[in-house]
């Protein structure tokens, strides 16, 4: 009975369907890979990145003091270092400094600079809540929400995307590029903060690298819901505007993430003994 | 018959071939493979950076990997498609030698710019008249805490 002509051609047009179909989910599987793997970039391309970083930097340190305190320097480090190694980005190496500032904020440069402010600290609880913050900002640079904005390569045939050739470059309208690349740039941490999707990805991937580290997932929610009390009795003397979406849509967002990831059944540690140790002001 | 059956052992052995299998590199210092793609699942055993894998399927933010005869899952955030490269602290280091440089030459903090082909007029377009503070970043690069201390902060961990 199957060898009548017709079942055979089904037999083949489904056969077809089917490869058709395994290959092409196989190419999906491949392509997400891939975009995965861009994340690690050549050696030129990091080192243009971390020279942008170390520019927008040095605006960011010309606007705010560090705030000279050793041990908390040391601790604050430890634990954004901690938080590092367990990132997707461990050939770059992340500096974490304090800003002498009140506000509640905390920024991060291209190629591993992340600053937090005293008064962001102030607001915290325990070690989980600092490393909530502090791991928000590693995302950022392992997303690379800036790289990928402002193009940041470091061989690039063209002018102005590739950092390197504007560096280098003794043309004064490369200088001019690069010079609102940093403009631009610096504009975006500092005061129009980054886009939606950009802050909810990093929220995302700040809550897998708590839990890949050690930490309490859902100091996140916690810190987010308690900045936000703070930040409404202090808005009408505060300066500097918060450059981050609406609370209430990162947590919805944390919220979903975590019950995807499985992430509201674990139990792991808030580390308060150590933080009151070492990071509390 | 004969071609029935040649195209019935194709149609199973061919979607096989088809399958995704990448060989991945583990990046982060503490990967563990899952049991399960979520957190909290049982750990199959740990991997260590650099070690090749062989991801078989993408769900979400997991890869299910093939490690040493055993298949788990790990988090996205732990593996890529290129092995770990060198930090790059000492590229960064040589630039701020040739800031140290500048610096020595103008007495400024704020100089860099021109050793990177800026002169001082783009370099006010660079700073848009902000103050720009290299030698805090300087100081930053050079404040260093070994990988043994940090490991032993992870350690240490707890309620």
């Amino acid at each position: 009975m199957y060898d009548t002509p017709r079942t055979l051609s089904l037999f083949v047009v489904l056969f077809l369907g089917i490869l058709f179909s395994a290959s092409l989910s196989a190419e999906n599987f491949r392509t997400r890979a891939h975009q995965d793997a861009t994340n690690v970039n050549t050696i030129d391309d990091i080192n243009a990145e971390i020279k942008f970083g170390q520019t927008i930097s040095a605006r960011i340190l010309g606007r705010f003091k560090e705030y000279k305190n050793k041990k908390l320097k040391r601790y604050v480090s430890l634990v954004g270092k901690s938080l590092a190694m367990n990132s997707s980005r461990n050939e770059i190496d992340f500096h974490f400094t304090v800003l002498d500032a009140d506000f509640i904020n905390a920024y991060s440069a291209p190629g591993g600079y992340i600053f937090i402010t005293k008064g962001a600290i102030k607001a915290m609880k325990d070690e989980s809540e600092l490393a909530a913050v502090l791991a928000h900002e590693i995302a950022h640079i392992t997303e690379k929400h800036i790289v990928k904005e402002f193009k940041i390569k470091g061989n690039d045939s063209s002018a102005t995307a590739g950092l390197t050739n504007l560096l280098g470059s003794s043309s004064s309208s490369a200088k001019v590029a690069f010079s609102l690349s940093v403009d631009n740039a610096v504009n975006k941490l500092i005061k129009k903060g980054f886009k939606k999707e950009e802050e909810l990805e990093a929220d995302q991937v700040a809550l897998l690298l708590l839990a890949a580290t050690g930490y309490d997932p859902s100091s996140m929610k916690r810190y987010l819901k308690r900045a936000k009390r703070i930040n409404k009795k202090t808005r009408s003397r505060q300066v500097n505007k918060p450059t981050h979406p609406p609370t209430t849509k990162r947590l919805k967002s944390l919220t979903r993430m975590a019950k995807k990831e499985g992430l509201h059944r674990v139990k792991l540690p808030k580390a308060k003994k150590r933080f009151i140790k070492y990071g509390k002001l | 018959m004969k071609k029935i059956s040649l195209l019935l052992a194709l149609f199973i052995a061919l979607p096989m071939m088809a399958s995704a299998e990448e060989v991945m590199y583990v990046m982060s210092a503490r990967a563990k493979l899952l049991s399960s793609p979520t957190f909290g699942s049982k750990t199959i055993e740990n991997v260590t950076k650099g070690e090749k894998i062989l991801a078989i399927e993408k769900k979400a933010n997991w890869y299910k990997v093939k490690h040493n005869d055993k298949t788990g899952w790990v988090s996205r955030l732990s593996v890529s498609s290129h092995p770990p490269i060198k930090r790059a602290r000492r590229m960064a280091k040589a630039d701020s030698k040739l800031m140290m440089n500048s610096r020595r030459r103008a007495s400024s903090v704020s100089t860099t710019a021109a050793v990177r082909g800026l002169t001082n007029i783009d370099r006010s377009r660079v700073s848009n008249n902000e103050h720009m503070d290299y030698a805090s970043v300087e100081r930053i690069e050079k404040y260093e805490i070994s990988d043994a201390d940090i490991v032993a902060f992870m350690d240490g961990i707890k309620d």
